[in-house]
């Protein structure tokens, strides 16, 4: 993710995108979705969930199920999954994922830095493929390392879940006796 | 349902003397004759060792105690309970994965059982360059021997699961020899969740074996407390200064805990240890502390192979080489060690490559996937120095490893070695894991894309299971931290006594080399602090 030393090196624009980043607005209008939501977040904002949202289908797309009955949708678990897996980080690790989730909230911000010209809510599925193809490839390491620390949280709080499990094949853990 | 004991659970019933630090409920001092800072291969053996030798000892944990009761094979719960940083600690610059235990048992809580001897070429280059005289096999076999005893270390009598097989099938076809990894276990399960704690009680950590038969003798535990300062006296530490942790583990929580002691022992891991140090303004006039940290960086290859191979399941390491480890002289390219690693969902999907329908077509052969590792021995050659321990402004750790061009030389020989070995062994596709990769059907192919692939980070994926060195022993004090002896060179009642005080990397997985040294210094320590022998304990 990002460090204060990893923007020296990434240059005077990547030190652009922070400074502007760090003046985020708290909460966008494109949450609407995610704002809702009774459960009980331990990190994530409503814009923050949104933004996760909008990454997790994307990145599982082909791995979450259809939603069937009347439970969470595999999407919201994923989201769920994430907010948990970034809890468990270190203060110090969390906030780097704030910077982050500031950077792609900032609505001057975020289409510089990701190409995302619309709002979160009203991003299109293959423009956050665009987003995350760049910053993957990207020739600046601090890009990759946002890319890779949102591909290890979308997979950790998805792959964790029991409800992951039927599309990998993987049959649970064993029972013991 | 067999039942299983409940060591922990049936110690505590018994007036252990073991606290959670997040439940003191006032500022707390207490003194004993040596407090131990870390509680995994290194502080684990120290521990027994030094109370039943009839020292007052004092134990101290940063993660939590748990039981095999609350192991439930479930990466959700293991990696946020029992791993530093949520098994998501990174070098600096994020390149390197770092997975390293934090639970009382440290890494042996988690880690794969794999229990190799010190090699005979790594003792012979300290004692050629490091001036360790007394790290030769002969020397250190009695304490090998008695810690091979002690935690039923043999080579895995049941057959390899597919995973294994798999690396051995592939490299007897190439000519390339493989053989039996030693375990520490005892009536193993054979259920493939090392990594997450054993629920069996059947891998012999410092968790189920040292850290009882020390509480038994009387030694006293405090688990979830971050040691933050050592305090000095002229050329004494006199004190640790540690914060109790708050009910998630993660920050520090009201009230403090300081344990006086005669004698203290540095036994929390490559990293931490010097972070402590490091925080603590120790002695450092040559600037060598959290230098030289090693990593046996290591990368990966997938293989989706025709036949189910189940990686989750049975004993996740039995079958290695060192072939490459040997086939050219230290000074020359790097050698490498290849072993596979178990999958687990989470594990593979955050390792993996791409996302989306790519990585979903991957996730979905999960029974299908083979996957080899190769471990690289770091700090045997002027391009390979490790990387360097900084503190963070909150005070914590943070490792800086920038990776050489001598490495990535390595990394892209591994990656060819190990396709090589997988199509042997009959793989439909391999998968080097590199972001510009995708599943190559012959090794033609796979042979041209390594090539070609470019070798940086963020990129290639990067891992360590093994942190080594920071607080490196020598005979020179201008060139290491410590002696022989685990004894801080500047300091009369310091020492380090777990694998941060490696000069460069094993080569092999760490945790015996880490109980052989340390059952000889700290059996050394009973003696000159009691005027007896230490107790021999197997």
């Amino acid at each position: 993710m990002i460090s204060r030393r990893e923007l020296i090196k990434t240059g005077v624009a990547g030190a652009a995108v922070l400074a502007l980043a760090q003046c985020a607005p708290k909460r966008s209008a494109t949450a609407s979705l995610w704002t809702d939501d009774a459960y009980d977040y331990r990190v994530l904002d409503a814009t923050q969930r949104g933004i996760v949202a909008a990454v997790a289908a994307v990145m599982l797309a082909g791995a979450l199920p259809a939603q069937s009955g009347a439970g969470e949708s595999p999407l919201t678990l994923a989201v769920r999954g994430v907010d948990t897996a970034i809890a468990g980080l270190t203060p110090s690790v969390q906030g780097e994922v704030r910077q982050l989730f500031g950077l792609l909230s900032n609505p001057v911000i975020r289409p510089l830095a990701t190409g995302l010209w619309s709002d979160w809510g009203d991003a299109k599925a293959s423009d956050v493929t665009a987003f995350l193809t760049r910053w993957r490839f990207s020739g600046i390491t601090l890009f990759r390392s946002g890319y890779d620390a949102l591909h290890q949280l979308v997979m950790a709080g998805w792959y964790g879940n029991d409800a992951a499990w039927p599309h990998t094949g993987y049959p649970g853990p064993p029972r013991i006796g | 349902m067999t039942m299983i004991q409940d060591i922990v659970a049936e110690g505590l019933a018994r007036g252990w003397k073991a606290y959670d630090g997040s439940k003191l409920d006032r500022d707390v001092t207490i003194d004993c004759d040596v407090a131990i800072i870390g509680t995994g291969a290194g502080g684990g053996t120290a521990a027994e060792i030094l109370s039943r030798s009839g020292l007052r000892v004092v134990l101290l944990e940063e993660g939590p105690l748990m039981s095999s009761r609350d192991f439930h094979m479930l990466e959700r719960e293991a990696y946020p309970n029992l791993y530093q940083e949520s098994a998501a600690r990174h070098t600096k610059d994020k390149g390197i994965l770092i997975l390293q235990g934090r639970s009382v048992g440290g890494s042996t809580t988690v880690n794969w059982t794999s229990s190799f001897r010190t090699p005979p070429q790594t003792c012979a280059y300290w004692r050629e360059h490091f001036g360790l005289a007394e790290y030769t096999p002969e020397l250190l076999q009695p304490w090998f021997e008695m810690m091979e005893r002690r935690l039923n270390v043999q080579p895995w009598a049941e057959p390899p699961n597919e995973n294994n097989a798999v690396l051995r099938r592939g490299a007897e076809k190439l000519g390339i020899p493989t053989a039996v990894i030693p375990r520490n276990v005892k009536g193993c399960y054979n259920l493939g969740y090392c990594g997450m704690g054993c629920p069996t009680n059947a891998k012999q950590s410092m968790l189920v074996t040292t850290i009882p038969s020390a509480l038994e003798h009387g030694a006293v535990l405090y688990s979830r407390v971050r040691a933050q300062r050592y305090v000095l006296e002229n050329d004494r530490v006199v004190a640790v200064e540690c914060a109790a942790l708050d009910a998630t583990g993660l920050r520090p929580g009201p009230h403090t805990l300081t344990v006086r002691a005669k004698t203290f022992v540095s036994a929390g891991g490559a990293i931490n240890n010097p972070a402590l140090m490091l925080r603590s303004a120790l002695p450092n006039p040559y600037k060598l502390l959290g230098t030289r940290t090693f990593l046996h960086p290591t990368v990966i290859s997938s293989a989706s192979m025709p036949e189910p191979v189940d990686a989750y399941s049975g004993a996740p390491q039995s079958i290695y080489s060192d072939h490459f480890l040997y086939t050219q002289p230290f000074g020359g390219p790097i050698g490498y060690k290849l072993e596979v690693p178990p999958m687990h969902p989470v594990l593979m999907s955050t390792t993996l490559p791409g996302f989306g329908a790519a990585s979903a077509s991957l996730t979905a052969a999960m029974p299908n996937i083979q996957v080899i590792i190769a471990l690289m021995r770091d700090g045997f050659h002027a391009q390979s120095i490790g990387g360097t321990v900084e503190l963070k402004s909150d005070g914590t750790p943070l490792l800086d490893y920038p990776i050489s061009q001598y490495l990535w030389e390595g990394a892209r020989r591994a990656l060819v070695t190990m396709a090589e070995i997988q199509f042997a062994a009959g793989a439909r596709t391999v998968l080097p894991l590199h972001e510009s990769a995708e599943p190559y059907r012959n090794l033609a192919d796979a042979k041209a894309a390594i090539a070609t692939l470019p070798m940086d980070i963020l990129r290639l994926r990067v891992a360590s299971a093994h942190v080594m060195g920071g607080c490196a022993m020598g005979a020179n004090e201008r060139e290491s931290i410590v002696d022989g002896h685990g004894r801080y060179h500047q300091l009369q009642n310091l020492y380090v006594f777990d694998g941060s005080a490696f000069p460069t990397s094993l080569g092999v997985n760490p945790q015996l080399s880490i109980y052989g040294m340390v059952a000889r210094n700290a059996s050394r320590l009973a003696h000159s602090l009691t005027g007896r022998a230490a107790a021999a304990i197997a």
